[in-house]
């Protein structure tokens, strides 16, 4: 299998007034179609900066970024917002669904804009929001809120589902649930899905896993075996 | 420093916006109220400062035979009387270029009504004469003015000298306005004043007498009201007894001379007899007594006395018709009326008068506006101040839980939204105090002549008021939110307050709801989800809109007065006056040598009346026509045709209709310049604009005046003809005193206009400033608030342009529901305005044009689309990173 994700020698400084920060630094790693990814690390350890070079959120200030053959490390403003647009999904640690309208219309919000999506009734009905889906979000709970966010993630048929602490906010026993719904969503469909946690109980979850510490990759491991989300506690 | 003050002075710095917005939309608001509050102050202060100055008269005594020069002093005798000094006036014919224009020739008093010398000097000499500045400039100065020709005898014998060299220009407390009056001669108005020496009159007694009060009181205050009607009949009974004495004076004098005349002739009597008595006794003597028994019966005799008699016959009967003449004088000096006495005070000066009017009008308009600015201040701040209480809840909940108490916590948005609506107060009290008086100044100024600067009034008690007001909608309303959100216990508060729900709409129950795009449908909830900002955003644009529409409309009414006026409604072209009253075979000869130039014309006569009705009165000139007056001025009233009145009917324009509250069918009363009356019936009230018409029939032309001879004419031009050269030639004519053209009329007008667009343009940036506020603030608020659902639609890949899109969508709608209310309050706002504004000779057609509205309506689109593009800047500044933080 071709890489589908490269980082090549990425490194990110932020200014905050006379200081220059540098938040990673000469990080490589690559990630293959079809995997899921977990980057994990400590808070302030960099990985929040991978995620957002990767999901064109934000821009990096030396090194190559590719995915599936394109260098998006040469896009303009215009361009990220286009590969955000088509390329990308994205599901938050705090949902970030709009107050004011329902589950369904979340997810027709997202596809509204998108010329090649799936139907979002069918996606919620995937995720299992049938008889929620008219529904704001204050009248969900909060497991409920993030399968309308993956939902409304999915529902853009990306070609790569950013998650950023995607149970944060989730107890447990949700928690579990939701990634239970990514890991089948990701074998059923053979999407990449790229996790961000600190919670390193998801590595076992993952085809690869990369250990983030202090600005630098610290590893990149594969994992032939991944464990079904049902037999991982933590 | 207190640490509670230091957190308090950080947060003003971080959130500048947001205080600069309270800030403004308070010194907006304040500025307005107290800037239109003490304009009428202002103009009265400076008013009244310069009548001071010049010594304005408090009492202006005529009487109808004069007042003889030695009595003045006698008022000042008089309590409360100050001073007291007689004066001359004459209105003169005085040959300009080639116009005869009537000016009225004043003598110059010490004391009272001193004039202010704008450039120049006094006369020293009696050949010297000052200007009125208001017409004439310093160019003047040096030229010298000649009386017409075509003035009267009587005239050219009230002076020693029939021309002036001006030595300056001045202006009068007399004539403080525009208006110079009206006069008999020329074309019935009087163009300007002029000054000149007393000794410049022939005449040996006064015409009027100004009067002084000693303590009169603040100008048009009721004490100054109070103090000159107490007096009033004190100067009434003074000036009875002096027009008595200069009554008497003349009987005496006339008496004398008859007396004087009569002894002479007695005298001449007696002569005469005894010339007679002498001639008989010759012819008795030369005669001898013969043959006749006595002399008497001597034929000789008898022929010689017959001779004699014959011979003195023809003196004896001039000295019989001297008799008869002198008989005849007795009578006439028998029949010398007693005076009337006529005590003018300041109102029934035209300029003070107006004056009075006019600066109320300031005082009406300046009600409706502040209220309404300080409604939206009050919702700004409430908005604002929410807003800012609802993210600053986590920190409120600390400090709370630290155990400072409710004042101790609040006192940081009182005093956050309190000095701001103090630095407001403060700074739009003084910028609107001295700006918003000149601005209408700058417009008053073509009218009233007397001051270039307008005075500074600092009113204390408006100065409180307005900081009172501005505290209201600041600090006040704060307190409320406060108040609100610190009732709850710190735990309830330290958690995130549960964000408002959405919340199906009543659209959505329609099937027009499937067919909005989702887009849409984000805003449509949001419209109506927070109701105070809906409020708001309503009041604040419709607001914008309704003061554009005034602003606009005032212009239009305005605008099409002149082009309404002078196309629709006046159809003729020039106005001429003669010299005299023309025959018919002058009239005829002036239309004959005119043949080429003037195609049309009728003759008229016109008069100067005073009209009453409900116990209003105006002067006006009155007008008959022989023939049918309509090809040269339409009578209508909107659509239906006025005829023209029968005998004791007359007709009226608008604006005098209107002053004195005449309504068709009443019965208004014309009195001519000797005081006789009559009373006619108004058959119908005409459209008109510009100055004041009113016709009556010749018949009722005669009952008033006894005479309805052609004085004027109007005029059509053949357009062929330069005008130039027409009005050169019709001029060159000894008859014609003086020609009107409307074009010129229409030109002056439209240039005192001018100025009326300065007050336009103040009201359109105030609309734009209170646009750009309420937006501003609203929007800032907006974007704050969804600074997270805009990161993240930014992260499903919004464009920057679709995610302005997803803000300002509701905020469009939102403007063009307010615009669109906005287009009706205007309608309201501006006829309100409207009813206010009314000069005098002027009516004003309260409409606006369509393309007001539109205009209107697309500047406040404009006024929101400059917010939106520095809005738009503002949210592309918005990091994603926003959406990857925690729930505070």
């Amino acid at each position: 299998m071709s890489e589908f994700i490269t980082f090549d020698k990425v490194g990110k400084t932020y200014k905050v007034g006379e200081v220059d920060i540098r938040a990673l630094n000469n990080a490589n790693f690559m990630i293959k179609q079809g995997e899921i990814c977990v980057i994990v690390g400590a808070s302030g350890a960099g990985k929040t900066t991978i995620l957002n070079i990767l999901g064109g959120m934000d821009t990096m200030s030396d090194g190559n970024v590719w995915l599936d053959g394109q260098e998006i490390s040469t896009y303009n403003e215009k361009q990220l917002t286009a590969y955000r647009r088509y390329e990308i999904g994205f599901v938050f640690q705090f949902y970030n669904l709009i107050p004011n309208l329902t589950a369904l219309e979340n997810v027709e919000l997202a596809v509204q804009i998108c010329k090649d999506h799936l139907d979002p009734l069918q996606v919620i009905q995937e995720v299992g929001l049938s008889d929620r889906k008219d529904n704001f979000p204050a009248q969900l709970s909060g497991g409920e809120q993030q399968r309308v966010a993956i939902a409304r993630a999915l529902a853009k048929k990306p070609k790569l589902l950013l998650c950023d602490e995607p149970t944060g906010a989730l107890d447990y026993h949700t928690g579990k649930a939701v990634l239970k719904l990514l890991q089948d969503t990701c074998r059923k469909t053979n999407m990449t899905i790229v996790i961000v946690t600190h919670n390193s109980a998801l590595c076992d979850m993952a085809d690869r896993v990369i250990h983030v510490k202090s600005g630098t990759i610290e590893s990149v491991t594969t994992n032939p075996n991944p464990t079904p989300i049902e037999q991982i506690e933590w | 420093m207190n640490v509670l003050i230091k957190s308090i002075f950080r947060e003003i710095k971080n959130s500048i916006e947001r205080y600069l917005a309270i800030f403004s939309i308070i010194a907006l608001g304040v500025g307005f109220f107290a800037g239109l509050c003490v304009c009428r102050p202002a103009l009265v202060h400076t008013a009244g400062k310069y009548l001071e100055e010049q010594n304005f008269y408090d009492y202006r005594i005529l009487s109808s035979i004069g007042f003889s020069k030695n009595n003045t002093a006698s008022f000042s005798d008089l309590e409360n009387i100050s001073s007291a000094e007689g004066a001359h006036y004459e209105d003169v014919l005085f040959t300009i270029g080639k116009n005869d224009l009537t000016f009225r020739v004043h003598s110059i008093t010490d004391n009272i009504n001193k004039l202010n010398i704008i450039s120049g000097r006094l006369p020293e000499t009696d050949s010297e004469c000052v200007l009125d500045a208001s017409f004439f400039d310093e160019n003047m100065i040096g030229q010298t003015i000649s009386f017409s020709d075509s003035n009267k005898e009587e005239t050219l014998d009230a002076f020693h000298v029939s021309e002036f060299t001006v030595v300056g220009i001045a202006t009068s407390p007399l004539y403080i306005s525009g208006d110079r009056g009206t006069t008999s001669l020329g074309d019935g108005t009087i163009t300007a004043f002029l000054f000149v020496n007393e000794s410049c009159f022939t005449s040996d007694y006064y015409k009027e007498i100004y009067v002084t009060l000693k303590d009169s009181g603040a100008l048009y205050s009721d004490a100054y009201k109070n103090a000159v009607a107490e007096q009033e009949d004190e100067v009434t009974k003074e000036a009875k007894i002096q027009a008595n004495i200069r009554y008497e004076e003349i009987v005496a004098e006339a008496q004398k001379e008859i007396d004087d005349a009569k002894i002479k002739l007695d005298e001449a009597n007696e002569n005469l007899q005894a010339q007679k008595e002498l001639a008989i006794q010759d012819a008795a003597q030369q005669i001898p007594n013969v043959g006749f028994p006595s002399l008497e019966e001597n034929p000789y005799y008898i022929e010689m006395i017959d001779q004699i008699e014959a011979s003195f016959e023809e003196p004896e009967n001039e000295l019989a018709e001297k008799y008869l003449d002198i008989e005849e004088a007795q009578k006439e000096v028998d029949s010398i009326k007693h005076p009337s006495v006529y005590i003018l005070k300041r109102s029934e000066n035209t300029g003070y008068a107006s004056f009075e009017q006019d600066s109320t009008i300031i005082e009406n308009i300046s009600v409706v506006f502040p209220v309404f600015f300080f409604l939206v201040a009050a919702l700004v701040c409430g908005t604002t101040m929410t807003r800012m209480v609802d993210e600053q809840r986590t920190q409120i909940g600390v400090w709370k839980a630290m155990g400072y108490n409710k004042l101790q916590i609040s006192r940081k948005y009182l005093f956050y939204a309190g000095s701001a609506g103090l630095f407001g107060g403060i700074i739009g009290f003084f910028c609107g105090t001295v700006f918003i008086p000149r601005i209408f100044w700058s417009a008053y100024k073509t009218i009233y002549n007397f001051s270039e600067r307008l005075l500074y009034v600092f009113d204390w008690k408006m100065c409180i008021i307005s900081l009172g007001v501005a505290m209201l909608c600041t600090a006040v309303i704060s307190a409320l939110c406060c108040f609100k959100e610190l009732r709850d216990v710190p735990a309830l508060i330290l958690r995130p307050k549960a964000p408002k729900n959405g919340k199906r709409i009543l659209l959505e129950r329609t099937r027009i709801w499937r067919r909005i795009s989702f887009l849409h449908k984000v805003s449509l909830r949001n419209v109506v989800r927070y109701k105070q900002r809906f409020f708001l955003m309503i009041l604040g644009i419709s607001g914008c809109t309704a003061l554009l529409v005034t602003g606009f409309g005032i212009q239009d009414s305005i605008q099409n007065v002149t082009d309404y006026q002078y196309q629709e409604i006046i159809q003729y072209d020039a106005k001429v006056t003669f010299t005299d009253s023309l025959t018919l075979e002058e009239q005829n000869q002036f239309i004959e040598q005119h043949q080429t130039m003037i195609t049309d014309s009728i003759f008229l006569s016109e008069n100067n009346i005073e009209i009453t009705a409900n116990g209003i009165s105006k002067s006006t000139t009155i007008t008959s026509a022989k023939e049918d007056i309509t090809p040269f001025i339409h009578l209508q009233a909107s659509d239906t045709i006025i005829s023209y009145p029968k005998d004791e009917e007359i007709i009226i324009c608008k604006g005098i209709a209107d002053k004195l509250n005449i309504k068709t069918g009443n019965v208004v009363t014309l009195i001519n310049d000797a005081f006789e009356q009559i009373n006619v019936t108004v058959t119908g009230i005409f459209d008109n604009y510009i100055n004041n018409y009113l016709f009556i029939s010749e018949n009722t032309m005669i009952q008033l005046f006894n005479d309805a001879s052609v004085n004027a004419a109007y005029l059509n031009f053949n357009t062929d003809i330069t005008t130039h050269n027409i009005v050169a030639s019709i001029l060159n004519e000894d008859i014609v005193s003086h020609i009107m053209l409307n074009e010129d009329i229409k030109e002056s007008i439209e240039e005192s206009f001018s100025s009326l667009n300065l007050v336009v343009l103040l009201i359109i940036i105030c609309a734009g400033v209170l646009a750009f506020i309420v937006l501003f603030n609203l929007i800032n608020i907006n974007i704050g608030e969804r600074i997270r659902e805009i990161a993240t639609i930014k992260v499903l890949g919004f464009f920057n342009s679709e995610s302005s899109a997803y803000i300002f969508r509701e905020i469009n709608m939102l403007t063009s529901i307010g615009a669109l209310l906005g287009l009706f309050f205007g309608k309201l706002l501006h006829s309100f305005a409207m009813s206010k504004i009314k000069p005098d000779a002027m009516c004003f057609d309260s409409r606006i044009a369509w393309k007001s509205y539109l205009f209107s309506f697309i500047l406040t689109l404009i006024f929101a689309g400059f917010v939106k593009i520095a809005m738009r800047y503002k949210l592309k500044k918005i990091s994603m990173a926003e959406s990857l933080k925690s729930v505070e």
